[in-house]
């Protein structure tokens, strides 16, 4: 039911599906539902949604209209695409033709301009010279008139001046113009590119030709054509008929031309979208583009032609686009379009239309079986189908009565079958009700009496043989033999009891024509029994009896309903016997177990009796009597009793043991108490006297440190005098050296000494000499004297230089007197110097043995010091190892003091602990004396 | 033959008990109570020891320890023959140390196999 009220809301009507298939089809639907978007949901149901007939109709349409509109489309592609291709082909055509008109117009040009420049009155000068300027004129205008393209004709000489035109028109000097210049450099004929003077005026093509000199060919004149481009306009009316556009464009891709005036002078890219793309190309190519013409835009279906050339006309460069607007271009595919909707269009509606009719017709009788259908599952059972013809359809309807008509038997069956089994079940509560044996068997035979409104029914019931049996219960109509308590000789077949434990029923319509044996047809005659039928009754799945219904008045057909009936019955009955016989067990067994829990109780309290008593008889263990003891009797207590004995006993033992011990404990423990304070106190008195040596060591330990320091302080002292003793000896090597260097200064001293001397008495023997000098001079001067006396006075002069140079000899004597005073007295100190000098070497030698004793003695010294050091360093060493060994004296002792302080510790502690224990020892004591035990 | 020392209040039953003893081949001793049958054992040195349970005084189970606590008595089989025939009541003298366990009543057979079977 939820399954369908599920598959409501997804919008699947469970129309006849079975509950199993609705399942899964409401299973399958959320699968789909999930991977699909919500609005592809809606369409899926609402399709899923539509009614049969409407299904059908759009099939049917789909069917009918789909090829049409399929055929309709693909021919219409085909026409159109050939339609395209001629236009295309076409436009192309006439691209290149307009193109190709323009290569010829201008190769004409060509052809004129050679004309020109080779007429005679032009090139050859005799025939310039006999004509007159007028004539010439003439000739220019004749063919300016001749050929009307040409605006006008002028010659230039090569300096640009104009010498000859067709037109009165004053001409400026063209030296400097491009195309001028180029026609200077050439040999040929030479077409310029459109130009204009402003934007204004109209575009112009120059054409020039050189003149040349007939007879030597030489270059003399410029002749110059201006075509206007109006010319070529009117060479091309013809193709703006038809509505087609055209533009000719530049070797610069400017419009020179064009049909649309305003496209004049601009750039073929800016008109043109997509002109890039076609003229990339190199070749004549067609497609659809926008003209932009400034005001206003029109899409073309346009081609576009490059210059054709020819021989005649140098390449030019023109390009050309010829384009018709679309709408015209298009409008034979427009009107094959619509031909091909409305022809298709037509032809499907039509189609469709006789499809949804058909359609239509076909499924009215689906429809019709489907609302019946409906009807039925309504419940409107009585819906019936008018069955036309003699097809499936026909078959369906017909399938639908029928299955109405079976649908309305079942009900009915059911409702009876409802009916039976409810009085079943009435009776079923009834004879269950009644428990006693009898009272099963007569509810039933009433029961089924008033079911099958026979006219008798019985118990028989079997005796153990199976040979007899009596009836036992019976309900009877009014006017019928009484058949109840009657017994019967009725030995049963052997296969018979088989069959009836196999629950077999036995109807009988009609005693008289069933194969009977004589025995059992004169009994039931003796019952009028015309028609029966007869059930087995087992209890505890023995067949103890059968339910015997008896129809006396006629011959009776029993339907399939009232046996099953009599069989359910005789079936309820045995399981009623069955529950009678367990009451009846169960309430047996109530009372035996009622006589032994009384039983029990009586031997229970009897125990409680025993167990006061043998609590009496022990009560005084509780309080510490052990000499109490229960009576081993005869009874169950007897044995438990000598239980509490036995433990009784045992504690008693128990109590006897620990009451002495205790008491021993007290005494060992009081003589315990006391040798362990005697060894506390000795482990204190040892304590102290270990303290005591203690501070002697530490005592000791300070001394050793003094001597360490003394000798440490020795060592130094040493140390330093040995040091000192160091220096003393090097201070002794230096005087030695001293005293050394001094002897050899005073060897030195002396030999100089005795060289002054040397030299002094050198001096004395200069001085003498001096001396002598000074006396021979003195003699010179007075001899001097003497003659220049004799020289008279003109010689006073030279006396007095003479008495001069006397004097300085007599100061020269005196002075050499004073220097041989001053030698003696050197020569003297000297020698006395010389003197002394060797008393000092005397003295030196004498001081350097001393100095030597005396390092000797410093250098003993020095052994002695470095001896002193040495044992001062082992005293130290000594020492150290004493300050060691007596500090671990000292720790040792230490440790002995601290073992002695815990074993005093502990021995109080154990004293301690003994005493408890005394204390303990002593209220065991008094605990056991509680117990009484003898 | 053995000496069997019979420790039961009940003079049938001990007359009962001696008689069979005696044909058996047995020299017997009486004891009306425990005290008494301890006594006799110390002096007498029977070679088994016969008896009751449910005694004034003294039971027969607390005469099995206190026998088999004295050492001059600790080797003598004892039989216990007695009314209380219950599992416990077999459980308790077998580890009461008794070594063999009567129950009443029984055939003169029984007693005097039970009697060679703790080795009398």
């Amino acid at each position: 039911m939820v399954d369908q009220l599920d598959a409501a809301k997804n919008g699947h009507a469970p129309v006849s599906v079975q509950s199993a298939d609705s399942a899964a089809a409401v299973e399958a639907v959320p699968a789909e539902a999930g991977k699909a978007s919500p609005s592809q949901i809606t369409v899926l149901q609402r399709v899923k949604r539509l009614g049969f007939r409407a299904k059908a109709t759009a099939l049917a349409i789909a069917i009918a209209t789909l090829p049409v509109l399929g055929i309709g489309t693909i021919a219409y592609k085909l026409a159109n695409r050939s339609i395209t291709n001629q236009i295309r082909e076409n436009e192309e055509r006439l691209a290149q033709t307009l193109s190709q008109k323009l290569a010829s117009f201008m190769a004409e040009r060509n052809g004129d301009m050679q004309i020109l420049s080779s007429q005679p009155v032009l090139t050859t000068t005799a025939v310039r010279n006999a004509t007159s300027s007028e004539e010439r004129r003439a000739v220019l205008e004749r063919f300016v008139e001749a050929y009307r393209v040409y605006d006008s004709i002028a010659i230039f000489d090569l300096n640009g001046s104009a010498t000859l035109q067709s037109d009165q028109q004053s001409i400026s000097k063209q030296s400097d113009q491009d195309y001028f210049r180029a026609a200077l450099e050439s040999d040929k004929v030479l077409i310029s590119r459109p130009v204009r003077a402003n934007s204004n005026e109209p575009y112009v093509i120059y054409l020039t030709a050189p003149i040349k000199e007939s007879g030597n060919g030489k270059k003399i004149a410029i002749a110059r054509a201006i075509l206007p481009v109006r010319s070529l306009t009117d060479q091309l009316r013809d193709y703006r008929t038809g509505g087609a556009e055209f533009s000719v464009l530049d070797a610069g891709n400017q419009i020179f031309l064009s049909s649309q005036d305003s496209l004049i002078g601009r750039s073929a890219g800016e008109a043109y979208n997509q002109f890039s793309d076609m003229q990339s190309r190199r070749e004549t190519n067609t497609r659809v583009i926008e003209q932009d013409s400034q005001t206003s835009k029109v899409h073309l279906f346009a081609s576009y032609a490059p210059w054709v050339g020819g021989e005649n006309v140098p390449d030019l460069g023109w390009g050309t686009i010829l384009g018709t607007p679309t709408d015209l271009a298009f409008a034979p595919q427009r009107q094959l379009f619509w031909t091909f909707t409305l022809g298709t269009g037509a032809v499907a509606v039509l189609t469709g239309l006789l499809a949804a009719w058909l359609a239509n017709r076909a499924t009215r009788p689906i429809l019709a079986a489907t609302n019946a259908v409906q009807d039925l599952g309504a419940g409107k059972l009585d819906t019936r189908l008018t069955v036309k013809g003699d097809d499936e359809l026909a078959m369906l309807g017909n399938n639908i009565n029928v299955m109405a008509e079976q649908l309305q038997a079942l009900l009915q069956n059911q409702a009876q079958s409802v009916q039976r089994s409810q009085f079943l079940s009435e009776v079923v509560v009834k004879i269950r009700r009644s428990l006693t044996f009898m009272n099963i068997l007569q509810t039933g035979v009433d029961e089924v009496r008033s079911f099958l409104k026979s006219d008798r029914v019985v118990v028989y019931r079997f005796n153990p043989d199976y040979l007899s049996g009596t009836i036992e219960a019976e309900s009877i109509a009014p006017g019928w033999t009484k058949g109840l308590g009657k017994i019967i000789d009725d030995p049963l077949e052997l296969g018979a009891i088989d069959h009836y434990r196999e629950g077999r029923i036995w109807a009988v319509e009609d005693v008289h024509n069933a194969k009977l044996s004589q025995r059992h047809c004169e009994i039931l005659e003796g019952l009028q029994v015309q028609a029966h039928i007869v059930a087995p009754i087992l209890q505890d799945k023995e067949v103890i009896g059968l339910l015997c219904a008896h129809q006396c008045s006629s011959t009776r057909h029993w339907t399939l309903e009232e046996t099953e009936l009599i069989g359910q019955i005789a079936i309820q009955m045995g399981y009623a016997l069955d529950q009678a016989d367990l009451l009846t067990q169960s309430q047996t067994a109530r009372q035996v177990a009622e006589q032994l829990s009384d039983d029990q109780r009586q031997q229970k309290e009897a125990l409680q009796m025993q167990l006061l008593q043998l609590l009496g008889e022990v009560e005084g263990a509780v309080e510490g009597d052990l000499t109490v003891r229960a009576d081993v009797t005869a009874n169950e207590i007897g044995t438990v009793a000598d239980f509490f004995n036995s433990i009784v006993e045992s504690l008693r033992q128990i109590v006897t043991q620990v009451k002495s011990a205790a008491v021993q404990v007290n005494d060992a423990l009081g003589n315990d108490e006391q040798s362990v304070r005697q060894l506390s106190e000795d482990a204190m008195q040892q304590a102290e006297a270990t303290n005591r040596t203690l501070n002697s060591v530490q005592q000791m330990v300070q001394s050793i440190q003094a001597v360490s320091s003394s000798a440490r302080q020795a060592a130094d002292v040493a140390k330093s005098a040995f040091s000192t003793a160091e220096a003393g000896g090097v201070a002794m090597e230096l005087t030695v050296q001293n005293i050394l260097g001094l002897r050899e200064t005073i060897g030195e001293t002396a030999k100089k000494v005795k060289r002054l001397g040397e030299s002094s008495q050198q001096i004395s023997k200069v001085v003498s000499l001096i001396n002598q000098i000074a006396v021979q001079t003195n003699l010179l001067s007075i001899n001097a004297g003497i003659e220049a006396a004799r020289a008279g006075e003109d010689s006073q002069g030279f006396a007095v230089v003479a008495e001069e140079v006397g004097e300085l000899a007599a100061r020269s004597a005196a002075a050499t007197r004073d220097i041989e005073q001053i030698v003696a007295t050197i020569q003297r100190e000297t020698s006395e110097v010389v003197e002394a000098m060797e008393q000092g070497t005397t003295q030196v030698v004498e001081g350097t043995r001393l100095v030597d004793n005396a390092k000797l003695s410093l250098e003993k010294i020095l052994t002695v010091s470095q001896q002193i050091d040495q044992l001062v360093g082992s005293i130290s060493q000594a020492t150290v190892s004493q300050v060691e060994t007596s500090q671990a004296v000292t720790s040792l002792m230490q440790n002995i003091v601290r073992s002695s302080g815990r074993t005093s510790e502990s021995t109080l502690q154990v004293s301690e602990s003994i005493r408890q224990t005394v204390a303990i020892a002593q209220e065991l004591q008094n605990s056991v004396g509680t117990f009484k035990v003898s | 033959m053995g000496t069997v020392l019979v420790v039961e209040d009940t003079p049938s039953e001990m007359e009962l008990l001696s008689h069979y003893l005696r044909e058996g081949g047995y020299s017997v001793i009486g004891a009306v109570s425990a005290k008494e049958a301890l006594n006799k054992a110390v002096e007498l040195k029977p070679d088994v020891i016969v008896t009751d349970v449910v005694m004034p005084g003294m039971s027969g189970f607390e005469l099995c320890r206190n026998l088999k606590k004295n050492p001059e008595t600790q080797q003598v089989p004892i039989i216990i023959c007695t009314s209380k025939g219950q599992e416990i009541d077999r459980l308790w003298g077998m580890r009461q140390g008794a070594d063999a366990y009567i129950t009443k009543p029984f055939t003169r057979e029984k007693l005097i196999r039970t009697v060679q079977s703790v080795g009398g």
